[in-house]
């Protein structure tokens, strides 16, 4: 049986990188109890597969990681009991059974939405008037260094939604394996017209979603799917 | 949710920020306004490395099950942030709260290893304490040092306001109660310490006095006022069973030197290996019992979800119940998938079956550690392999499949001639004889056979057979690491034996400070003001600024090193009393003299004065 655990992760935790947070949560589901299926062979490992990386630095609502168990028996508490091995700033929400058809986390992922706040209260104005310049704007160029050279890219393409409300922004773009879209992309394209440089310390990132693909449309990677109860 | 002391900026610019939020999980908060006594505990290393150490998990849970302490702890900062705090004025501070070090009531530092001390002066800089205890107030923490190194303290007396001799389960309750009281009493610092000097196995160097003879050895060591006890005594756990165990250890996020569970399954070592100061350290011998360990285990692993678990003892293979032990491990860690990673067992049927149980073959290679190259040389240093044990145990473990042999050697014992150096060689090519005579070509499948010899130099330390034997230089030992290379090359298998060899520079400064006195805490000053820190990194070494401050401070490397030192010489740390007699290690001294092997503990008593504690296992 495959299940998708949806889980939170905020406060200083957020300086641990991506690997050693999926180790530290391999060891959580070990400690909890949880009959995950490991593989065959001479160093047997979790079935575990990891949706989305989160960067150092950043943190989220809404992150998703796919486990395989053995059984079933005593998964009214799985939550509970993964919860109680987790550490200060890490919460796991809800667990869902996964389809046995279903696409993995990882190749499902299509978009995700983020909120950013500024440390500096002056930006505000400037974002506002940013954002709807990018709104109404045909194309706003990206340009990163790549090892083939300049690539170009139109960041009306990659973003799907934008705006702004009080000095924070809130986006959604694609997150897809082969057009993700870096947050920090998208602030320079808002703020270099303005001269402004953000390094990544002069906002709070946090990442609100994560999306799948359904019928044309970006639904949350749980959407459908039902939870264990 | 915490705040930390770090802001973001600096977190995303510095390598592996995760070592200064704490936050790990069984990492202990508590709300300071309930706590009588709040206690940082440093290893002088960066976090990596300190997390790996059984000893301050020991001592940060038994502190934390007090319930008016709270015990946090503090590593070295890297260089990166070390330049940052300095820039910015950023006050060391302690991973759980994230306060500041400076307000702490006690800072306790382990000493693992000589090669600290000057990243014990960046801690205290860091955090703004004076680095000479004569100069700090109640305003700072009391300064206490303990582990290994602080059985000859001397070098870095100056630094310290107390050292606690011994096992630390034992007496830091009466420490703690002692401080509580008289703090609420007003008692002036002079006054605590001087109290503190009253329990066993405290150390409170401002307390003696040390003269010194013309030529620089000391003359006398005595305690300023009466009641000050002449010697500390070494403290020790009676009963190992009944003793404090973390099962609830701090699990680092990143992953630490040392990533695994680990399960000490006794102190104290039977085999009297005369070179070896840790064998005499922790006499006698006292062993977990099965079931206490059985139920460690099982903790152990529920508690943190570990994917490994490791035993730890000076010598696992003595260990009464071992095979038992090791069923029930193999039993209970192959159901949960975890893995069990053997220390270093003597080689025989029964460890290589239980290696092939528990490892994975092709990664795994054996290690012997013959010390020294002949025969004669390991009769001097009373290690009890022969090389027949090490032929027949190379054998069948080529029988079992195994074609990877790691060797450990040292240079510069003491009666060393050019034949034992030689015999090193000799000795890894007579084990790959024993491969190409015991695997016949068509079973090889390919595979070569692969011996690796490491030779690390001989310092002598504290508390052994060899403390009074003299050092080597740095110049005969590169001539040492020199011959034992031709001497490999000389023989007939040179190419399927690999040949790795010790820096020689930090071997001298250890073994200067392993047996200084009072006057090197001003070279070690000196030296750290000029720039030297994590002397224990290669990179980060400067063996000519080290030099430069012995000579400013017109100290002599040649006296703690090369010298040679009389029988009845008074040294540093003959104060200390860790039931080991001094009579006894001179006897020893001059048995290896005469190459004379002295029975193991289990065979025979040979009354070294630890059965004084009424506790040892073989002890009468």
């Amino acid at each position: 049986m495959k299940l998708r655990v949806r889980f939170s992760k905020f406060g200083p935790i957020k300086f641990i990188g991506h690997l050693d947070t999926m180790r530290f949560v391999q060891k959580a589901i070990k400690a909890a109890g949880i009959p995950v299926k490991y593989t065959e062979g001479f160093s047997p490992h979790q079935v575990l597969s990891f949706a989305f990386p989160l960067g150092v630095g950043m943190e989220s609502e809404s992150e998703y990681f796919d486990i395989e168990v053995v059984s079933m028996e005593g998964s009214e508490a799985f939550k509970e009991s993964l919860n109680r091995e987790m550490c200060e700033g890490l919460a796991v929400l809800d667990i869902y059974e996964l389809p046995k058809k279903a696409k993995g986390a990882m190749a499902s992922v299509s978009a995700a939405s983020y909120r950013i706040r500024f440390h500096e209260e002056g930006l505000a104005g400037i974002l506002e008037e940013a954002v709807c310049k990018f709104q109404g704007a045909k194309e706003v160029k990206s340009y990163k260094e790549t090892k083939t050279g300049i690539k170009e890219r139109n960041l009306k393409d990659a973003v799907y939604q934008i705006e702004s409300e009080d000095g924070e922004l809130f986006f959604m773009c694609d997150a897809s394996s082969g057009g993700n879209l870096k947050p920090s992309a998208l602030l320079e394209g808002l703020f270099t017209p303005y001269g402004i440089v953000l390094n990544a310390w002069d906002y709070d990132l946090i990442r609100t979603e994560v999306y799948k693909t359904e019928e044309e449309n970006y639904v949350p990677l749980c959407e459908g799917l039902k939870r264990v109860q | 949710m915490r705040s930390l002391a770090l802001n973001d900026e600096i977190l995303l610019k510095i390598d592996k920020p995760a070592r200064y939020i704490g936050g790990e999980k069984n990492s202990v908060m508590k709300d300071k306004t309930d706590i009588a006594v709040r206690f940082v505990m440093c290893f002088p290393d960066l976090y990596e490395i300190g997390m790996s150490h059984l000893g301050i998990q020991i001592l940060y849970g038994m502190f934390n099950s007090y319930e008016d302490t709270w015990c946090e702890r503090v590593y070295s900062p890297g260089m990166d942030l070390d330049a940052i705090m300095r820039e910015k004025h950023i006050p060391l501070f302690a991973l759980e709260s994230q306060d500041p070090v400076k307000d702490f009531d006690f800072l306790g530092i382990t000493l693992q290893y000589e090669m600290c001390y000057t990243n014990i002066l960046q801690i205290l800089d860091l955090s703004g304490i004076p680095f000479s205890a004569s100069e700090r107030t109640w305003e700072d923490p009391i300064v206490i040092g303990g582990g290994p190194c602080s059985y000859n303290p001397e070098p870095i007396a100056e630094f310290f306001d107390l050292f606690y001799i011994g096992e630390g389960e034992t007496r830091y309750r009466e420490l703690l109660d002692l401080y509580k009281k008289d703090r609420s009493n007003g008692v002036s610092r002079e006054g605590f310490l001087h109290h503190a000097s009253l329990i066993p196995g405290i150390y409170v160097p401002s307390l003696y006095n040390v003269s010194y003879n013309e030529d620089g050895t000391i003359a006398s060591f005595d305690p300023v006022y009466e009641d000050v006890p002449r010697t500390v005594k070494k403290q020790i756990v009676e009963d190992l069973s009944d003793s404090f165990y973390p099962t609830k250890p701090v699990l680092p996020f990143i992953k630490a030197t040392q990533d695994r569970l680990v399960l000490e399954i006794m102190r104290g070592c039977i085999r009297g290996c005369r070179f070896c100061q840790a064998g005499q350290l922790y006499r006698p011998i006292r062993e977990r019992s099965l079931e206490t360990l059985k139920q460690y285990a099982k903790e152990l692993i529920a508690n943190t979800g570990h994917e490994e678990i490791c035993l730890s003892s000076l010598s696992s293979s003595d260990y009464t119940e071992l095979e038992e032990l090791l069923l029930f491990l193999i039993d209970e860690c192959e159901a949960k998938k975890i893995n069990i990673s053997l220390p270093s067992l003597r080689i025989d049927q029964f460890s290589l079956d239980v290696m092939n149980k528990v490892q994975d073959v092709k990664k795994s290679s054996l290690t012997f550690a013959p010390e020294a190259g002949s025969q004669r040389l390991r009769n001097v240093i009373n290690k009890g392999l022969t090389e027949e044990d090490i032929l027949a145990g190379a054998k069948l473990a080529f029988e079992g499949g195994w074609n990877k042999v790691k060797l450990y050697f040292m240079l510069g014992l003491p009666t060393e001639t050019e034949e034992d150096i030689r015999g090193i060689g000799l000795l890894c090519n007579e084990i790959c004889k024993t491969y190409f005579d015991t695997v016949p070509k068509e079973k090889r499948n390919g595979q070569k056979i692969q011996v690796t010899a490491s030779t690390s130099f001989f310092i002598p330390k504290p508390f052994t057979a060899f403390q009074w034997a003299s050092m080597y230089t740095e110049s005969d030992f590169r001539e040492k690491a020199y011959q034992t290379r031709l001497g490999i090359m000389d023989t007939l298998n040179q190419r399927s034996i690999k040949y790795n060899w010790h820096d020689t520079d930090v071997s001298v400064l250890e073994g200067v400070f392993a047996r200084g006195d009072r006057k090197i805490s001003a070279v070690i000053k000196l030296a750290y003001e000029s720039g030297c820190i994590f002397d224990a990194w290669n990179e980060t070494f400067h063996y000519d600024l080290w030099l430069k401050a012995f000579e400013e401070c017109n100290s002599s490397i040649e006296f703690y090193t090369t010298r040679k030192r009389e029988d009845d010489e008074i040294f540093p740390w003959d104060f200390i009393d860790i039931g080991v007699s001094k009579a006894f290690l001179l006897r020893e001294w001059h048995n290896a003299l005469n190459e004379k092997v002295s029975p193991n503990c289990r065979m025979q008593c040979q009354g070294c004065g630890a059965a004084s504690y009424g506790v040892g296992l073989y002890c009468p």
